[in-house]
């Protein structure tokens, strides 16, 4: 039911994500924040269930920091990070599985921008632009159309904006609040958002 | 009597834990200090610092089937273990810092810093020199590789858990560390090589101070072990070369030959 929508840029990621929580046929909230900030220049936007998002992003990302305090501050690349990810979303498949669908993207002085693509079985793959969701099946040809290499910030901003707009004219379900974030040089930032997640 | 002793495990009733490491009245370890002193029936390990950016260590190996040092990761980010001490303790270690080193790899897809490496071989030390019926470690290691910034680091660990940041020499072409042999004939080695090395013309080549530094080495050695026979024949070299743009190399059987040679020309 969620939407995960992630564009890799000249100089960083946006992600953006649906604001919707609900169960069934009820909503229960319109401001909810399902990008999780990893670390100071990475970020992961998780589809699935409430209680699956929350454990998973909390475990992955304090993990992380536990990673950076236990080996004198070296950071962990964003390779590293979702390699990590992905480690832990295979290690439980056969126990208790994590019922999420991950975009993780992050900044690297090295390599800039970089996205990947995780899915609940453990599988992993570095991608330009990716959706999680049904989102996948509205989205997927406006990137092939629109996305060019070497974009700018505000190509991919404008991309995501088209990608939302399409699931608002076409999807079946009611996703009213978007919130969309960018990770670049000067770490995790929010761009814009339907609700206030400060109010959860 | 009751000892108390840190291990889960109670060995009281064998007293296995007579001579573990306890705190002497002034507040010493003196299994740990022996432990240390093991690494002295070793022969020396030098670790060179030439040109800046370049390590090189030159040992003579004790075995003829085991290296002294261990040449990890890929070539390009090479990180070597030098060992020195009791040399089934060293390669024991060793194995720990390989197997860390493969689960960071699986959990992370990254490679060990020099300095997570020293903490693996340092942490598994410590966890030794607490006693309860265990012995420490009697290896002295020295871990060295290129940091972030392409500068060569070197650390040194020791059986007590400890780690040493050996420095940089300010002046190149000088002995930067070394583990092994007895307090004296590191000395020794240290003023023989590093007064050779600063003789030695700007131009020389890595090839031309290994081969001053290497016979140096193996004439001292020899003096020290009151080796009187076999004074010119070869000895069991090992060489390993450490640089940003070569990364980690090995010396091959004719290379080490060939410094042979010109070791046994000079003599």
């Amino acid at each position: 039911m969620d939407t995960v929508i992630g564009v890799c840029y000249e100089g960083g990621v946006i992600i953006a994500a649906d604001q919707s929580n609900g169960r069934s046929i009820l909503t229960y909230q319109t401001n909810l924040d399902k990008i999780a900030r990893l670390s100071s220049h990475s970020m992961m936007g998780v589809s699935g269930p409430n209680c699956d998002l929350v454990n998973f992003t909390e475990y992955i990302s304090k993990n992380i920091n536990l990673y950076e305090l236990s080996n004198d501050g070296t950071k962990l690349s964003t390779k590293a990070q979702a390699n990590f990810a992905r480690g832990e979303l295979a290690a439980a498949l056969r126990k208790g599985p994590f019922q999420v669908n991950v975009l993780l993207g992050g900044y690297d002085e090295k390599t800039k921008g970089s996205l990947y693509h995780l899915d609940y079985m453990g599988t992993m793959h570095k991608v330009k632009h990716g959706a999680q969701g049904y989102a996948q099946h509205f989205v997927s040809s406006i990137f092939d159309k629109d996305c060019m290499p070497n974009m700018t910030e505000e190509d991919a901003l404008n991309v995501v904006q088209k990608c939302i707009k399409e699931i608002h004219t076409r999807f079946l379900i009611s996703q009213p609040n978007f919130i969309i974030k960018k990770v670049d040089k000067n770490g995790v930032e929010v761009i814009s958002f339907g609700g206030d997640p400060a109010d959860t | 009597m009751a000892v108390s002793s840190s291990s889960s495990i109670n060995y009281n009733v064998y007293n296995y834990d007579m001579a573990t490491p306890q705190f002497t009245p002034d507040g010493r370890l003196l299994q740990v200090e022996y432990a240390s002193v093991a690494a002295e029936q070793s022969s020396p390990l030098l670790a060179l610092q030439l040109k800046h950016d370049t390590i090189v260590l030159i040992a003579i190996k004790n075995s003829n089937t085991q290296n002294r040092m261990a040449l990890l990761m890929d070539p390009q980010n090479p990180v070597c273990v030098a060992m020195s001490g009791v040399l089934a303790d060293s390669v024991a270690l060793l194995q720990g810092v390989l197997e860390e080193s493969s689960n960071n790899r699986k959990r992370y897809n990254k490679e060990l810093t020099i300095l997570q490496v020293a903490n693996v071989i340092a942490k598994a030390c410590q966890q030794n020199s607490f006693g309860g019926g265990i012995r420490p470690y009697g290896s002295t290691m020295m871990v060295c590789g290129f940091c972030d910034a392409k500068q060569p680091v070197l650390y040194q660990t020791d059986p007590s858990g400890a780690i040493l940041e050996a420095p940089c020499p300010e002046t190149p072409n000088q002995v930067r560390w070394m583990i092994g042999g007895s307090q004296s004939l590191q000395r020794q080695l240290k003023q023989r090589i590093n007064q050779a090395l600063g003789r030695s013309p700007l131009d020389s080549s890595m090839a031309d101070m290994i081969v001053l530094a290497s016979r140096i080495l193996i004439k001292e050695t020899r003096k020290a072990n009151k080796e009187t026979k076999d004074k010119g024949a070869p000895a069991s070299l090992e060489v390993v070369v450490l640089s940003p743009s070569l990364g980690g190399q090995r010396l091959t059987e004719e290379q080490l030959n060939a410094i042979q040679e010109r070791i046994s020309a000079k003599k």
